[in-house]
């Protein structure tokens, strides 16, 4: 079973194994905003995942 | 047998050697980035003139301008003046050696932080992932400027709010949380007094984290009885915060509100280097990126009293975002000091970075750890960060060849002038000798470090006429809209004419009064009865 901890690895793995390609070669469109954005996107996907966690825990406990 | 836990006075002792150790690394490598020498930034002699004036009773006044009210927060040049007052140790002296006594606060609180949130080892690990992991704070963390040093005092505020909410964690014993509410509230207060944008950040951190606490809630955080007030118990701590906060900057809102910006440069200044990815990305260090996601959502799940980090991170990125979209064409959307939203943002990734390699270390029998690995894994994320260790000093201006340079002129000024008086002088001398050597005044500064609501492009043409002109009743004119007495020119300058000084000799309005030995400065005092008193 895939859990929320794994996909959060994949997501962290993908945004440093993309990072060459986006820092260094920079390709067209390309810019800080971009980086910036996938860094926000990367931080709500990571605090949905937690917060649903959460949830379940708390669901479960009760 | 296993061996008995630490008595509680033990455990303190150990805090204590701990902190101690930070504070002694942090003066050898500070010593060592400063070369002992006095250092400071550009942006320091706007501050140190202000602390001249203070510590003259010149309070609450422009220190470069005469008779303008103040445009800048005066946090740093009060702590100055008074540390000045009671040591009688001079401004200058103080803010050359305040990398030491100042910034050390940085990593003190980085570590205090790092405690609160998750534990010792992550609390060292801090010092590393924030200071090495980014270009950035690398290459700042030695700046004596406010909107640095106020990092450490947005740190002290929220450690306090991070106990208050704490306090509201089932199991928590519930001791002192008002207490920790209302110092959160002054200690964000005096941030904004020191430097308004880190209050804002830290404001936002703080209000990010409510709202997540209300929407989402951590796991078993909404017991009845660990939070009488419910779901809102984190709210209404904010409310507190807030009004104490709001209250005690108030006097500072109103004057910044006041503050009449027809060259808004200096807030809307764009830091070009800010646009490379060494400054805003983890470039040398990379991997302090998915360590900083492990750690934001260890902390999510674990430690839900913490997710102010995360309203940190997010109104970091959201200020950054806005002033990068700002640069491109067609995006006129007000924004602020990019650069500064930067290193907040990269604060934040450092301090969750921290916590997701002390969760990543990974664990032996009995609860302890394979230290072995762990200090490879420490290596690789980090050790990269060490490539920008060249560069500390970039932005450092060394005072000492200054001060050795402009000895007589500081001397002269002292002794023979007030602090009322004006100077006529180009820009950069002015507003590094005449403001922030002296505390003297002057038509104008540069761009960037003069007040925003004077015509500072008109001044400046002003300046440069009264300098170039040969016509004596214009400059006699032009001199007497600032209430200039003096003209202070290095004739060694290459914007100035070679024959500068032969050029004026002959004027009655100018009295040569101070002559360089081994350089080109030159003081002229304008003498009130031929310039039909101008300098009056």
């Amino acid at each position: 079973m895939i859990h929320a901890r794994h996909i959060c690895v994949i997501v962290a793995v993908a945004v440093v194994a993309a990072r060459p390609w986006v820092v260094w070669l920079q390709p067209p469109g390309y810019s800080p905003v971009s980086y910036v954005g996938a860094l926000l996107v990367g931080v709500g996907f990571v605090l949905a995942h937690a917060c649903a966690a959460n949830h379940a825990a708390r669901n479960r406990a009760s | 047998m296993s061996a008995a836990p630490p008595t509680r006075p033990a455990r303190h002792r150990s805090e204590l050697l701990t902190l101690l150790a930070v504070i002694v690394g942090w003066f050898v490598f500070a010593g060592v980035v400063t070369r002992s020498h006095r250092v400071v930034l550009y942006d320091t002699f706007r501050d140190m003139g202000w602390a001249h004036n203070m510590l003259a009773g010149r309070i609450w006044g422009d220190p470069l301008l005469p008779d303008h009210p103040p445009w800048y927060a005066p946090g740093s040049p009060v702590l100055v003046a008074g540390l000045a007052k009671l040591t009688t140790l001079s401004v200058v002296d103080l803010y050359g050696h305040a990398a030491l006594w100042a910034n050390v606060w940085l990593p003190v609180l980085l570590y205090v932080i790092g405690r609160m949130v998750w534990d010792r080892l992550t609390a060292l690990l801090a010092l590393a992932t924030v200071v090495v992991g980014s270009y950035t704070w690398l290459t700042h963390i030695t700046a004596v400027i406010p909107s640095l040093q106020g990092v450490a005092l947005n740190l002290a505020a929220l450690g306090c709010w991070h106990a208050a909410v704490r306090s509201t964690t089932p199991g928590v014993p519930n001791r002192a949380a008002w207490r920790w509410t209302t110092a959160s509230g002054v200690l964000l207060a005096v941030s904004a007094w020191y430097h308004p944008l880190c209050a804002v950040i830290a404001a936002g951190a703080i209000f990010v984290q409510t709202v997540l606490d209300i929407a989402m809630p951590g796991a078993g955080t909404h017991d009845a009885a660990a939070r009488p007030l419910g779901r809102w118990a984190v709210a209404v701590r904010m409310l507190v915060v807030a009004v104490i906060a709001g209250v005690l900057a108030a006097p500072l809102i109103a004057r910044l509100a006041q503050v009449h910006a027809p060259n808004s440069d200096a807030l809307r200044f764009f830091a070009e280097e800010s646009e490379r990815p060494e400054y805003y990305a983890q470039y040398y260090a990379p991997l302090i990126l998915p360590c900083a996601f492990v750690g934001l959502y260890q902390i999510a799940r674990r430690r839900p009293d913490a997710l102010w980090l995360a309203g940190y991170l997010v109104v970091s990125l959201v200020g950054q975002g806005v002033a990068f979209l700002a640069q491109r064409p067609g995006w006129h959307v007000p924004h602020l000091l990019v650069h500064e939203f930067i290193w907040h943002g990269q604060l934040a990734l450092g301090i969750c970075a921290a916590v997701g390699l002390a969760t990543l270390i990974p664990g032996g029998a009995a609860g302890t750890r394979r230290w072995g690995r762990g200090v490879v894994l420490v290596g690789v994320v980090v050790g990269p960060g060490l490539v920008g260790l060249p560069d500390v000093r970039q932005y450092h201006v060394d005072l000492e060849p200054l001060l050795a340079q402009r000895q007589g002129v500081t001397n002269w000024i002292r002794t023979h002038t007030t602090l009322a008086d004006v100077f006529i002088a180009p820009p950069e001398l002015g507003y590094q000798v005449v403001g922030g050597l002296t505390g003297r005044k002057c038509i104008v500064g540069p761009k960037l470090h003069t007040n925003p609501s004077v015509d500072i492009d008109a001044r400046q043409a002003d300046v440069a006429r009264l300098l170039a002109t040969d016509d004596e009743a214009e400059f006699i004119t032009r001199a007497a809209r600032y209430g200039a007495r003096y003209v202070l020119v290095d004739v060694a300058d290459p914007s100035l004419p070679p024959d500068w000084a032969a050029r004026h000799a002959a004027w009655p309005t100018l009295e040569l009064v101070y002559a360089e030995v081994d350089g080109g400065a030159r003081i002229y005092a304008l003498r009130p009865d031929a310039a039909g008193g101008a300098a009056r």
